[in-house]
């Protein structure tokens, strides 16, 4: 494996910001909303703090050994055999990310944008693209995640700006009154979804050419992504109103129909949808990349590029039987996702950390 | 050679690139769908749409033919009647351009929730079109007059009701997001404004309506519709949707006149040109209580009767006298409502911003509540300006 | 048919572009995982096509971490307003 890939901190930041955001923009407001209500956005808030918290864990692991990713680690510390068959379970979990993020954005284009286009077709040029950015490598896909966050950055910040005019305080009163645990608990979905995914990257910090780097990257991006979160779900309330904001399956493009300016500026929606392609676009080509990875890890490869092929023909597969509705989709978000994401998220590198300590402690004494 | 043909492969796979949309629909193939009118009918719904034709709006060669066309169908809900029209309609229906739904009176009265899932489900529809109530006539009938000087109708009546609430008040743009959350939200209610015709509808629907200087049949904004729940219950008059749009904070631009005095016959009136209104909730000794306070600035537009503008003390009397009168309007309204057992102006909504803890043991009477709420009136008038002229004419008549 | 037909061609043709490129790589294991790999790949995409049932990986998740998503659920909504 070419370990002289080299990515550097900005970069890094910019694929975690592009991660933390992923489809989280664009779908999770509503789900926020339906506990948090008018508090909803503070839920964004504490979430974003948590996962700040599970990042700087993340990055002690990163401490045990520079020069490893997850998989590797895995092994070193759990030995072969046990090392290989969680890294097995959590390539599975990276795999299921992969998939749950391509049909989000499938399912994203057939309700508003094509919908008369199957499915599947909408997957299948998706994941291509993001075939050929993964073959290329991490590398390829840093530098143009690096060209294009500025209109990622550009987008958001028009939307926000376009709407400004229409956001009524009142809507989001009263203020961390009522409803505190509504609020709490809306907060409960959103640290499965995005913020221990983040868990995927770690993997890549050793590609990072100066650690150091990697470790205050992993943070600011975590922060500047649960920043734009909260302010994206903050405009959606102020603009929206609760009520709507919970009834769309996806409020930030409807807060994109908001936009009129003069009756001049208008039906530019698609400036939502262009955030959004690029942020889940990014996030499914980094998982892919991790995915493919790990799998030639675990199968001992010289080149991860082997399994690329492969993998792409089992993510549409997949993606296509994942879910029999978008309906299903959010339930599983709001449910079997948390704990799920919690389990590789939260347990799996608590794990790691003590076994890691545990083993220094070992070898020092 | 080999790799010729393999070459070639891939050049011919670059034709599945060329295909284009999947979904591609051209204008030609497109029915625009400017306005959407709702009834009731014994099979469910009657939905008639309003059609423009391309032609007659933007072609170089205009003929007599009008530039919209009606259509309408019956179906059990509303997607299906809109399907259905498919039998009649020379194209697919393009809903993503409407301006208006009208909805009939009778149809109002009964309930209109049901119908409205589908207009916020469906993709095509966006979120800029109004709804009204089309008063003491149904829907279908409104959307057949033909209006001078906008060609299509539903433009004519969109823009009217804009000039209408910015310039003279007593009507309001309701959206969908808004109708549907004052539908949702407890604390709050429905309004619509009403759409009348003056004169025959039938003979509004022929093309001489707008052949003549003087249109047969006009459509007018009308006053603003009541709902409790979702069924029109009343109906507010000129003054009391004035008084409405003063408590609900939506004056933009309005004129309001009083007397000139026991001594003067006459007038004066005065254009408003701000207003601001803040709506406070309390809560005492366990009673609800709603503060309306608004500011109103205006400048004085029409004396007619001999009194000095430019005195201090006159000016003073003015505003008191308007103050009074907003007063006497903003009450009305209220009594309006409260025989009505409807609160429109989200007074509920405000108490649960400002009261929350209180207001989750108001929330399931609210109803009962709202009929004996305490509500406070305070009018800040202003005169800032005369304009152009200071004294009036009638002062220095011979 | 077509479809069948369509996901053969575009594997084989993907395939043979890709398996001299792992060729170099002088590795017996990856040239074996590939073969593999794509084989068992295009024959799902086949299965799929021809409407055969394929496990959903969201009801598997479901199924193994009810026990704990039920009481999360419970929990969460309580809150969930409507």
């Amino acid at each position: 494996m070419n370990s002289e890939v080299k990515i550097n901190g900005r970069q890094f930041t910019i694929l975690v910001i592009m991660n933390t955001l992923g489809s989280a923009i664009i779908m999770g407001p509503a789900i926020v909303a339906s506990y948090g209500r008018e508090n909803s956005w503070i839920s964004v808030l504490i979430a974003s703090m948590i996962g700040i918290l599970v990042v700087l864990m993340y990055i002690q692991i990163f401490k045990l050994d520079r020069n490893k990713d997850i998989f590797q680690l895995l092994e070193k510390l759990l030995g072969k055999w046990l090392g290989k068959f969680i890294s097995f379970l959590f390539v599975l979990y990276v795999f299921y990310v992969v998939i749950g993020n391509l049909r989000a954005m499938g399912d994203f284009i057939i309700t508003h944008i094509l919908v008369e286009t199957p499915l599947e077709v909408m997957i299948l040029l998706i994941l291509i693209t993001c075939l050929i950015g993964v073959r290329m490598g991490i590398e390829v896909i840093s530098r143009t995640s690096e060209v294009f966050f500025p209109y990622v950055a550009i987008a958001i910040f028009l939307l926000i700006a376009m709407v400004f005019k229409e956001a009524e305080v009142t809507k989001i009163q009263p203020i961390l009154q009522t409803n505190i645990g509504g609020m709490l608990a809306g907060a409960v979905p959103l640290i499965g979804y995005p913020f221990f995914e983040l868990i995927i990257l770690l993997s890549l910090m050793k590609d990072v050419n100066k650690p150091e780097k990697a470790k205050k990257a992993f943070i600011i991006g975590v922060t500047i992504g649960g920043f734009l979160l909260t302010s994206i779900t903050l405009m959606c309330l102020l603009v929206l109103g609760v009520d709507l904001t919970v009834r769309n399956t996806y409020p930030t493009y409807v807060l994109g129909k908001k936009i009129s300016i003069a009756d001049f500026v208008e039906r530019v929606e698609v400036i939502v949808a262009i955030i959004w392609f690029f942020t889940i676009f990014f996030k499914i080509m980094t998982i892919f990349y991790v995915l493919s990875v790990g799998v030639s890890r675990i199968l001992n490869l010289k080149s991860y590029k082997t399994v690329t092929v492969p993998i792409a023909y089992f993510i549409i597969v997949f993606a296509v039987v994942l879910a029999p509705n978008v309906v299903y989709t959010s339930q599983f978000i709001t449910g079997t996702w948390i704990p799920l994401s919690a389990t590789f998220g939260l347990v799996l590198p608590i794990i790691l950390l003590v076994v890691g300590l545990l083993k220094e402690n070992k070898t020092r004494s | 050679m080999k790799k010729n043909g393999s070459k070639a492969l891939l050049l011919f796979m670059t034709i599945f690139l060329l295909t284009g949309c999947w979904s591609s629909r051209e204008l030609s193939d497109l029915a625009v769908v400017t306005a959407l009118g709702i009834d009731k009918h014994e099979d469910g719904y009657k939905l008639t749409v309003q059609v423009m034709d391309p032609g007659e709006i933007a072609g170089k060669d205009l003929t007599t033919r009008t530039s919209v066309t009606t259509y309408s169908m019956t179906g059990k809900t509303v997607f299906e009647a809109l399907r259905r029209l498919t039998v009649t309609t020379p194209r697919k229906l393009y809903l993503s351009h409407l301006r208006i739904i009208l909805l009939g009176q009778e149809f109002s009265e009964g309930g209109i929730s049901q119908s409205l899932d589908f207009i916020s489900r469906d993709h095509e529809m966006r979120l800029e079109f109004s709804l009204m109530i089309t008063k003491n006539m149904e829907a279908e009938k409104a959307l057949k007059i033909l209006t001078p000087i906008e060609k299509i109708p539903a433009n004519k009546i969109y823009s009217s009701l804009q000039t209408a609430q910015d310039n003279w008040a007593p009507a309001k743009i309701v959206e969908l997001d808004e109708l549907v959350s004052s539908l949702t939200v407890p604390g709050k209610e429905a309004v619509l404004t009403g759409l009348s015709a003056v004169g025959s509808p039938e003979v509004g629907a022929q093309i001489e309506n707008v052949e003549v200087v003087d249109s047969h049949t006009i459509v007018n904004i009308d006053e603003i519709g009541v709902f409790k729940d979702d069924k029109l219950v009343g109906w507010f008059n000129e003054n009391e949707s004035k008084g409405f749009n003063y408590i609900t904070d939506n004056v933009r631009n309005t004129i309001g006149w009083v007397e000139c005095g026991k001594e003067e016959e006459g007038t004066i009136s005065v254009e408003v040109t701000k207003n601001e209104t803040k709506l406070k909730g309390s809560i005492d000794s366990n009673l609800p209580k709603i503060t309306i306070e608004t500011t109103i600035e205006a400048n004085i537009a029409d004396v007619e009767c001999a009194i000095d503008v430019y005195d201090q003390s006159k000016i003073k009397e003015i505003e008191g006298k308007l103050k009074k009168k907003i007063e006497e309007i903003i009450k009305e309204s209220i009594g309006k409502a409260k025989e009505l057992n409807s609160d429109v102006f989200g007074f509920g909504q405000v108490l649960s911003r400002q009261e929350p803890k209180q207001w989750k043991q108001l929330k399931d009477n609210w109803d009962k509540e709202f009929a004996d709420l305490d509500i406070e009136v305070k009018v800040k008038f202003n005169i800032r300006g005369t304009g152009t002229i200071t004294e009036t004419l009638l002062g220095n008549m011979k | 048919m077509l479809n069948v037909t369509a996901i053969l061609l575009v594997t084989g043709l993907i395939g043979r572009f890709e398996y001299k490129k792992i060729k170099k790589l002088d590795s017996k294991k990856d040239k074996w995982v590939f073969v593999v790999g794509t084989t068992v790949a295009a024959t799902l995409s086949v299965a799929l096509v021809l409407g055969y049932y394929i496990p959903n990986l969201s009801k598997g998740f479901e199924i193994v971490y009810q026990p704990i998503t039920d009481p999360i659920v419970t929990i969460l909504d309580t809150y969930k307003s409507k």
